[in-house]
């Protein structure tokens, strides 16, 4: 075997080549970070915004997949309309719908940036404002969005603040409430049940339905991370434990840690031992094919699923209306209901190196118009909607005719959603759910409370895991004392402290 | 030809390094110039200073790494379950190799080896579906058999007993038909002239298989158990994502999962790559105590 | 042949075992197959196994009457013959010069290039690199920041040193250059190899989805596998919540027939590599 005289001296110069490249390796990054650019002013001396174009970003929406032809975000009839009317050559780009937040890192760090953002996501966007990220809005809205104040209440805009400066202006939700408990009708009719509006009551229906069915009496799918709490929420509420936190001597604590949460579980380990709780719920990913099936009788689900359900049943030959919502029953003490959904979860922010912060605020503004809400609310009039005794009367083809409009929303409003799930005929499920009783959630008004948020997903990952062992039995529930210990070690105690900081002083 | 040798060995073999330059230019640019990113796990990283400009913090994400209550399980689950997956998993590839190799009608070996290979192309969130529906307690086909002898249904799923033996058969089916392909190629270079040999000598098809496929696909043996080594840190987190549930978080979570599941990755750069600088310097120590092992062993290595 | 009664009794064991691994390895393929063919009230139920249930066409015509579907499927095609010729290049010609034993500095390389296995600089610097040169929102992209693999690398590289020494010196006697030796020795003596490998990168190139999600912003250049995972993937239940705007839930069976559109055409590249499945192509010319 030939080998290269010299094996020494070839050591020593692989190291110098090593150090060689790590050098090259540096130099080449120093050169490749620096980047400052901002742009230049685009306003006239008038306060007119001169500079005309302006680049948009937001999250991945559904409506992306459901262009028509060559028509695309950047080319329809509604695009050319916003074009044109507000005189701004707008650019529309998009996030993945997975990844997004690592996407937004990327783009913010390469400071090449869009002029308006979308941002999902509390954490992130509080996260991303701390560093500095955003622009402050306070002096732009007033300067260019006087229709701010029609849309926002103080207290929501202030739930965005940091420091008191706000960064993003929130993504309305105009969904208020999201879950209820969906029963399946033929089995209530065939057993002649009548709607459980207690606790007790929902017990006994259970019973029955075990008992002369043999069919699961309530089923629930908790195995995804983060599906456990809105499993079992109508529940938990009754015994006033069903949000985050509760109220209790002028003090917020986590519902999560009071003794009614220990009857909860009590009365859920119970169920579960009597077979009146779907055995395998913390495997299962999805109910559905259960509800179809009638295989279940209850769930807390989605309405978007009570549709499909209904849809399915009635596509296997079976009646439609075979499931409904029934009101929340109420718990041995009067409490019921679901908790409040409406908050935002998303954020419009102007990048601190956009280079059309002006343009931006103003091409906001111009979104918030009655003229254009109309226009991406129901699209062009006589074409997608006609004005019927000064009401608009748009048809389900219409509607479903461009499904994408929505895509232009920086919010959302009751009169779009009301009109989409009235076009895809999901409203009559929605509407059963919005007469519940709604829970408010007082932390989510909370501005950015860092041992609270960073700590929260892992908190409630932490009550969930524990959640499901208590009800199944692989933990007794005499440990709940020391369960109880473990989440305020765990931060718990210093998330809620932290938390009354800010209630305590509002 | 003393002169030749003295040369300097750059000029002696220049037509090689040659060919060799575009792929180290391709390392340089694309891999040697973002690594001073790795930095981020000493720094406390704020995205508008830059990775340059963000203060230094010393071990500060490694010490709140290490401070995680659950993170001495998370690093014994994420060890057993590769080690088992390695253990079970990285003979499977190479015996359906040799059976494959073992077939005489040629056109029923493509067909096997068409189908084998299918599996590694459905993401797991279908195969972690179908077999989550497989082992239902309630519905599933097993648990039907299983009741048919008069047993209790198993509840697979929740129970640690059984969840880590699914997750390592699992992926062994997903994964083993596509992992011959590679031994295959290397049966398929082996001189026909050996196996003659073998066959004038009277040797077996068992005593062929032991005493010249098995030597000559050796080095690529060696070689895929060394990179298997490497990575034992990468336990398979979509795989773990899409199957567990809270009841088997115990037995299962693994690094990955957990800084997913728990939302420490979040913008939280600082952390997520000292966790991954963690993974790596494990990872490459092992591997290069393997390969030393290998080279002791009279193997080839990969360096 | 002669085989003694143990070998003709393993060989139809060994058929039935392959069958029966085979045959669970195409159901679910079969599954997946015959929900995308089925009505959606069906595959909700879980009613569905190995037939279609309710047949109808409606999901595959969702799926291919979307325009985008033609533009990501050509840019996946493009990837994976352009992607993978020029890393097979790339990374034979690495290869060869690094599995010679004689040639100093080899081992120095590989470190090198093992290394970068193990430690990125992670997506931010990565991005940054991806831009300074040029490449944002283009497909090369997606090619030249993952031209080689050093997975690809050293397995070839571990071909090539198992060639015998005894043709590269009997050519070198003949005058070769390298460059011919590697052409005309090397690269034809491992052809089943190179087959496999070429694979490994197409399917590699097809699969891939990450960097397009980071480096591409217009749609007109994502690949198939990113849009079909717009298509597919499920909003959890904590995104649920979080809609900003009433989307849409994805149908199983349009979840179904993306899934089949995805991966039928990568599965037709294995059948096509086998033609090159020769057993020991030329290698009778070595003698000794």
């Amino acid at each position: 075997m030939k080998t290269y005289p010299g094996g020494m001296k070839m050591k020593k110069r692989s190291l110098s080549l090593v150090g060689m490249l790590m050098i090259v390796a540096l130099i080449v990054a120093a050169c490749g970070s620096g980047n400052n650019e901002t742009g230049g002013s685009g306003v006239s001396e008038s306060g007119e915004v001169t500079n005309k174009k302006v680049k948009l970003m937001r999250t991945y929406h559904a409506g992306l997949e459901q262009f028509k032809g060559s028509d695309n975000i950047n080319s329809n009839k509604l695009y050319n309309l916003l074009k044109e009317w507000s005189g701004y050559n707008i650019n529309y780009e998009t996030l993945p719908k997975d990844n997004a937040s690592q996407k937004i890192s990327v783009i913010l760090a390469s400071g090449d940036v869009p002029d308006l953002m979308h941002i999902p996501g509390k954490s992130d966007y509080f996260k991303l404002a701390q560093q500095g990220s955003f622009e402050p809005l306070d002096d732009l809205v007033e300067k260019y969005i006087p229709n701010l104040s029609s849309v926002f209440s103080k207290e929501q805009l202030d739930a965005a603040r940091l420091d008191g400066v706000l960064y993003g202006l929130p993504v309305r939700v105009a969904q208020k409430v999201g879950n209820g408990v969906l029963i399946h009708d033929g089995v209530f009719k065939e057993l002649g049940l009548k709607d459980p509006t207690t606790l007790d009551e929902m017990y006994n229906v259970l019973k029955t339905i075990k008992e002369q069915k043999n069919i699961i009496p309530l089923t629930a799918a908790a195995s995804n991370p983060g599906s456990f709490m809105g499993a079992f929420s109508p529940i938990s509420s009754m015994y006033g434990v069903g949000n985050t936190t509760v109220e209790k001597d002028g003090k917020l604590a986590f519902s999560w840690i009071q003794p009614e949460y220990k009857t909860f579980l009590e009365t859920m380990n119970k169920w579960f031992k009597e077979g009146l709780i779907d055995q395998e719920f913390a495997i299962n990913k999805d109910v559905k094919d259960k509800m179809i099936t009638a295989t279940a009788a209850m769930s807390v689900l989605y309405w978007a699923d009570a549709k499909i359900i209904d849809d399915a049943i009635a596509g296997k030959g079976g009646t439609l209306n075979s499931v409904r919502y029934i009101d929340p029953p109420v718990g041995p003490n009067g409490q019921s209901g679901v908790p409040e959904q409406s908050l935002a979860n998303s954020f419009v922010v102007i990048p601190k190196q956009a280079k059309n912060k002006e343009g931006a605020a103003d091409y906001y503004n111009f979104l918030l118009e009655e003229k254009t809400d109309t226009l991406i609310t129901f699209g062009i009039e006589n074409e997608d909607y006609t004005v019927e005794d000064g009401k608009v009367v748009q048809t389900p083809e219409q509607s479903n005719e461009i499904p994408w409009r929505t895509l232009y929303f920086n919010l959302d409003t009751d009169t779009s959603f009301n009109a989409r799930l009235g076009a895809k005929g999901f409203l009559p499920y929605y509407n059963q759910l919005l007469e519940h009783k709604q829970n408010r959630e007082e932390t989510a008004y909370a501005p950015f409370i860092e041992a609270y948020d960073t700590k929260l997903t892992e908190l409630s990952n932490y009550v969930a895991e524990n959640s499901i062992k208590f009800i199944m039995g692989n933990r007794d529930l005499s440990e709940f004392d020391a369960f109880v210990s473990e989440f305020n070690a765990k931060g718990g105690q210093k998330a809620i402290d932290e938390m009354n900081e800010w209630f305590t002083s509002k | 030809m003393n002169a030749f040798k003295q040369r300097s060995p750059w000029l002696r073999y220049w037509d090689l390094y040659l060919m060799l330059l575009p792929a180290m230019l391709f390392i340089i640019v694309y891999k040697y110039v973002p690594m001073y990113g790795v930095i981020i796990a000493f720094k406390d990283f704020n995205i508008m200073k830059g990775i340059m400009g963000s203060s230094w913090i010393g071990f500060e994400h490694f010490r709140q790494l290490f401070m995680f209550d659950e993170f001495p399980r998370v690093v014994r689950n994420t060890i057993i379950i590769s080690f088992m997956k390695l253990i079970f998993g990285f003979p499977a590839p190479i015996i359906i190799a040799l059976l494959l190799n073992e077939l005489v009608l040629k056109r029923f070996k493509r067909v096997v080896q068409t189908f084998t290979y299918i599996p590694h192309f459905i993401s797991w969130v279908v195969v972690g579906g179908i077999v989550i529906d497989l082992l239902s307690p309630s519905s599933g086909i097993i648990n039907k058999v299983i009741q048919s002898f008069g047993l209790e249904p198993i509840f697979f799923m929740s129970d640690g007993q059984w969840f880590r033996w699914i997750l390592v058969f699992s992926d062994n089916w997903k994964e083993a038909g596509w992992g011959a392909i590679i031994y295959l190629a290397a049966i398929l270079g082996i001189n026909d002239e050996l196996y003659q040999a073998a066959r004038v000598d009277g040797a077996t098809r068992l005593r062929q298989i032991w005493h010249v496929t098995l030597p000559c696909i050796r080095s690529t043996i060696v070689i895929l158990l060394l990179l298997r080594i490497g990575n034992v840190f990468d336990a398979g987190f979509e795989q773990i994502l899409v199957m567990y549930n809270a009841m088997v978080y115990e037995v299962a979570d693994i690094i990955d999962t957990y800084v997913y599941r728990v939302g420490l990755g979040q913008m939280q750069f600082g952390l997520t790559t000292a966790a991954g600088l963690f993974k790596s310097v494990i990872g490459c120590g092992l591997l290069i105590m393997a390969n030393w092992m290998a080279r002791r062993m009279g193997e080839e290595g990969i360096f | 042949m002669i085989r003694s009664r143990g070998e003709i009794w393993f060989q139809y064991f060994n058929v039935a075992f392959l069958s029966l691994l085979s045959l669970s390895m195409i159901l679910p393929f079969i599954h997946i197959a015959a929900k995308s063919l089925s009505s959606e009230a069906f595959v909700l139920a879980k009613e569905v196994y190995f037939w279609p249930k309710g047949f109808t066409l409606s999901s595959f015509q969702y799926v291919l009457e979307n325009r985008q579907f033609f533009y990501s499927f050509t840019n996946s095609v493009f990837l994976a013959v352009v992607g993978t010729a020029l890393s097979m290049a790339i990374t034979i010609l690495a290869a060869y010069p690094l599995s010679r034993k004689n040639v100093p500095f080899t081992r120095f390389f590989m470190v090198i290039i093992v290394i970068t296995m193990f430690f990125s600089g992670g997506i931010i610097p990565t991005y940054l690199v991806v831009r300074d040169t040029g490449l944002l929102n283009s497909i090369w992209s997606l090619i030249i920041p993952v031209l080689m693999s050093p997975f690809n690398l050293i397995l070839i590289r571990n071909f090539f040193m198992s060639v015998p020494d005894a043709l590269e010196e009997s050519a070198r006697i003949d005058g070769a250059s390298n460059f011919r030796i590697l052409r005309s020795i090397f690269v034809p003596l491992s052809v089943p190899a190179l087959a496999t490998i070429a694979m490994f990168y197409a399917v590699g190139y097809w699969n891939s989805f990450f960097n397009a999600m980071m480096y591409i912003t217009e749609r007109r250049w994502m690949p198939l596998q990113m849009l079909l995972l717009q298509l597919i993937s499920e909003e959890g239940v904590n995104d649920l919540a979080m809609i900003d705007a009433f989307q849409e839930v994805t149908a199983e069976t349009i979840r179904a027939a993306s899934i089949l559109c995805a991966v039928v055409p990568i599965l037709c590249v294995y059948p096509f590599i086998q033609k090159y499945f020769v057993q020991g192509i030329m290698l009778g010319a070595v003698k000794g």
